[in-house]
């Protein structure tokens, strides 16, 4: 790969202070597995790499009474792995496994997957069905948003040029929670996802409550269904329900035709991905 | 440049190099260790595949930056290594090799699968082979041979 200047801080204040003073033309790199392809592919050609590889902290998977931490140097790996996760994400597990390679999830980060605002980025989804909440650090101090209101567009956000990403959290889910991701892609390893849909709900006997759904790769940044979420609030779940949540899904789902796939396919797909999630839940 | 200290089969090494040359270059290209492959160059097809501190990478998205003191396995380190040798003996019988190209990274997903986990299911052995692809299509020898390994291991 062509010569770009490294910087490679041990401490998160040091990177800091790095941004702080260097201004245009720095690229972060914690995982590498966007940039260096982004790099190679000449779509991105930074003037400087701010390497985050010897930072020793924000690698931790953390539980804190209800809130759960997760620093954005952790790997997809580790959140595919994590006893933690399992237990008050499970629906973020799933997704992690549906990321690149086992290779790819080794390097790859939660942070890069976020900051990189793909919207068909794996990660994404469950988290906005979670209401997770970005940190964000830089010399200045810290900001945290929350991650709904956190993506402009396809690689944009509100974080600003000072500013790392230094941990996402959310309040975790119960047990009595239901939850999935269902996504589909070209296979089910090393494709890019045309239609990802994330729930995260509390049973309520046969109904779930507080439901929150979120659809990935169909619009400009993963969105929220609130209408489709509202539809299913308080439902016994059946059959009839799925249906007609999926048809309101399929109109939440504002797609586009790209090389991946299509408008419509992807729109209908929307409902159907729900449609069987719904059903996953309501099996026995 | 920059110099990086890392160590490579078990051996500590010191490199000079660009900070943004890739791993897979550093072990071809400087180190002469050559039996690591280029595939697709962008870590979609797991030819490149070598150990960082245990776990399988993708050495050609590894920055030179990013690799100091850390522990590099490739295939070239398997001879010495006790799940290593099963493997490479298992692949030759089973026939799990037809081109070859792909083959070392293969090694390397299965060394690392099979030390995490000894006794792998066919579903977990195609799990974590799931990042190497073999363009004569010869997966069932390799699910074979890598079964056939982590069976001799446990004795």
């Amino acid at each position: 790969m062509r010569r770009i200047d490294t910087l490679s801080p041990g401490t998160l204040q040091e990177a800091l202070e790095i941004l702080a003073r260097e201004g245009e033309g720095v690229k972060v790199i914690a995982g590498g597995t966007d940039l260096v392809v982004q790099v190679l592919e000449r779509r991105k050609s930074p003037r400087l790499l701010l390497n985050l590889s010897r930072i020793g902290d924000l690698r931790e998977i953390g539980e804190d009474g209800e809130t759960v931490r997760i620093g954005a140097l952790v790997t997809h790996r580790q959140i595919e792995r994590s006893p933690i996760l399992k237990r008050r994400a499970p629906l973020l597990c799933e997704a992690a496994l549906l990321i690149g390679s086992p290779q790819l999830r080794n390097l790859a980060t939660i942070g890069g997957n976020i900051v990189n605002a793909s919207p068909v980025a794996d990660s994404t989804p469950p988290l906005m069905a979670l209401d997770a909440t970005v940190s964000l650090r830089s010399a200045r101090g810290e900001r945290k948003i929350p991650l709904r209101a956190f993506f402009l567009g396809p690689g944009k956000t509100v974080i600003r040029r000072d500013e790392l990403l230094a941990e996402v959290s959310f309040a975790g889910l119960g047990p009595d929670a239901a939850s999935f991701y269902e996504r589909l892609g070209q296979r089910r390893l090393l494709s890019i996802s045309k239609v990802g849909v994330a729930l995260a709900a509390r049973r309520d006997g046969a109904a779930l409550r507080g439901v929150s759904i979120s659809l990935g790769a169909v619009a400009s940044t993963v969105i929220m269904a609130p209408r489709t979420a509202a539809f299913i609030e308080g439902k016994p779940l059946g059959d009839e329900v799925a249906r007609e949540a999926a048809r309101i899904a399929e109109k939440e789902s504002r797609a586009i035709t790209d090389l991946r796939s299509t408008e419509s396919y992807r729109n209908r797909m929307a409902g159907a991905l729900l449609q069987k999630g719904l059903a996953r839940l309501a099996a026995p | 440049m920059i110099k990086v200290g890392f160590s490579v089969n078990g051996k500590r090494v010191s490199v000079e190099t660009s900070p943004t040359t890739t791993l897979l270059d550093i072990l071809r290209e400087g180190m002469g260790l050559t039996g690591t492959k280029e595939g697709c160059g962008k870590g979609e097809c797991g030819a490149c595949t070598v150990l960082m501190d245990g776990a399988p990478v993708v050495s050609c998205l590894v920055l030179a930056s990013q690799i100091e003191g850390r522990k590099i396995m490739t295939v070239e380190g398997l001879a010495a290594d006790k799940i290593g040798k099963a493997l490479q003996e298992a692949f030759v019988e089973a026939g799990a090799v037809q081109c070859g190209y792909c083959i070392p990274g293969f090694l390397m997903s299965a060394r690392a699968l099979i030390e995490e986990n000894p006794d792998p299911t066919l579903d977990q052995i195609k799990e974590g082979l799931s990042g190497n692809i073999c363009r004569c299509t010869g997966y069932v020898k390799i699910f074979d041979a890598v079964a056939l390994a982590a069976r001799r291991l446990r004795g």
